[in-house]
């Protein structure tokens, strides 16, 4: 299953150092090792971040947030101050 | 939530961790299965029938283990050491499926499960290298795995350079641990996967908290003018949204949840009668199931924030309009039956 193709995922290759830990973390595959490391999927990319925190070169840079709508909904809300006490965490 | 581990420097790590205080966890979950530290790996009924409650969103917020390092089997100094989060289903999973020996190192993510304490980052860097500096472990190796769901919150470069401990990242579902120890890594052990009983995981949960809603619907249904099957509606509504959507995800046609949504409600046209008010009551329940499906999005295993936000950037607006018309049909309905 993909979701729409818009993910903000950018990969510089003059940075990378071949570690190899983006192909470990990542969740769905988005990296492949051919001749040195390739962003080949970015389309299944759910932005979780797993690869810019683990990247030790900085080479990998994304927009990372959790895909649900009732969270955005929540954030949105969130700005107005009298619903803030109204709004409780229950997930992630 | 949204947008909160983020990348630090071993300096910060280390200054903050002298200031944390984290808060001490009653054993009230685990006592019947520890002696000392050693894990009584066989469930029992009580730990079934919490569980149970905890799906069914009772006492979820407090279902924590205290943190520390745990024996599952009978440990020795060349046992692989795991890490993982304090919320007892977690530790559960790790009960049912480890067959080996390891140490586990349980630390503090508030009970809050690991790959969603890894995105708020308290399954994080901090935490992981807090409770590694406080933890004596009496092994002749210096590799700790890390489950790979921690990954978005943990730089394991940071904790090797502070804790000079080797990250590895296990695989995805604890029931690969086994053999991932035996034989190492294989592909679809780092595969997130989305199967029907994933999928539907959440489905009593969401069902049991839309009852509240179906007692309004109940009440309007009673309401003079009002059609007697609101209430049917409705509970109608709720089971496409939360079972059938779920079951045929695969299958749908559209990228965008709320359209599938809107496409299932469709079944719910038969409740149509010869009034308008009906008409009106009806598209407020598909209201309603797009309404589940988009928030669907956020049970899924394949969604990412921006496209979300692209998604609801049509949806919102699209749905304002449609219950603002929904709505009027209802009035337009009720007057045409009361003049
Ligand atoms: S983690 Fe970074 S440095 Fe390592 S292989 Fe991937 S992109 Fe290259
Ligand atoms: S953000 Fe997550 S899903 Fe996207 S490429 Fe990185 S690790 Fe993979």
């Amino acid at each position: 299953m993909k979701y729409l193709d818009v993910a903000t995922l950018s990969f510089e290759k003059e940075k990378c150092i071949g570690c190899k830990r983006c192909l470990e973390v990542c969740p769905h595959q988005v990296f492949e090792m051919r001749e040195g490391i390739e962003l080949s999927h970015k389309d299944k990319c759910i932005e979780c971040g797993a690869c810019q925190m683990n990247c030790p070169a900085s080479a990998i840079t994304v927009k990372v947030g959790t895909g649900c709508a009732s969270a955005v909904i929540k954030d949105y809300l969130k700005r107005f101050k009298s619903v803030r006490r109204f709004l409780k965490d229950k997930c992630c | 939530m949204n947008v909160k581990a983020s990348r630090s420097d071993a300096y910060s790590i280390l200054s903050e961790i002298k200031q944390t205080h984290r808060a001490v966890v009653s054993d009230r979950y685990v006592r019947h299965i520890l002696k000392d530290n050693k894990v009584d790996l066989k469930m029992h009924l009580i730990d079934y029938l919490w569980n149970l409650g905890i799906r069914l969103g009772i006492n979820r917020n407090n279902y924590k283990v205290p943190t520390g390092l745990y024996e599952f089997g009978t440990p020795s100094a060349d046992s692989p050491v795991l890490v993982t989060c304090n919320y007892k289903l977690t530790f559960d999973y790790l009960r049912r499926y480890l067959k080996k020996d390891y140490w586990v190192l349980v630390i503090d993510t508030d009970g809050v499960n690991v790959w969603c304490a890894a995105g708020k980052g308290r399954f994080g860097t901090l935490e992981v290298v807090r409770m590694l500096l406080n933890t004596k472990l009496s092994v002749n190796h210096n590799e700790i795995i890390l489950p790979q769901l921690a990954a978005p919150g943990v730089e394991s470069h940071l904790v090797t350079k502070i804790t000079k401990k080797k990250i590895i990242y296990g695989p995805v579902r604890i029931e690969d641990m086994d053999a991932f120890i035996e034989h190492g890594i294989t592909e679809p052990m780092r595969h997130v996967t989305f199967n029907l009983k994933n999928r539907l995981l959440l489905a009593p949960i969401e069902l049991i908290s839309s009852l509240k809603y179906m007692g309004a619907a109940y009440l309007l249904g009673l309401l003079p003018f009002m059609p007697k099957e609101t209430f049917w509606i409705f509970l109608a509504a709720s089971a496409i949204g939360n079972v059938l959507h779920p079951v045929l995800l695969p299958v749908l046609p559209f990228k965008r949840f709320f359209l599938n949504g809107l496409l299932l409600s469709a079944l719910l046209l038969p409740f149509v009668k010869a009034d308008v008010t009906s008409i009106g009551v009806v598209m407020l329940g598909m209201l309603y199931t797009s309404f589940i499906t988009l928030n669907f999005t956020g049970s899924t295993t394949f969604t990412s924030l921006t496209g979300v936000e692209r998604e609801m950037s049509t949806a919102i607006p699209f749905m304002l309009k449609w219950g603002a018309v929904a709505t009027l049909t209802v009035i337009v309905g009720i007057l045409m039956e009361v003049l």
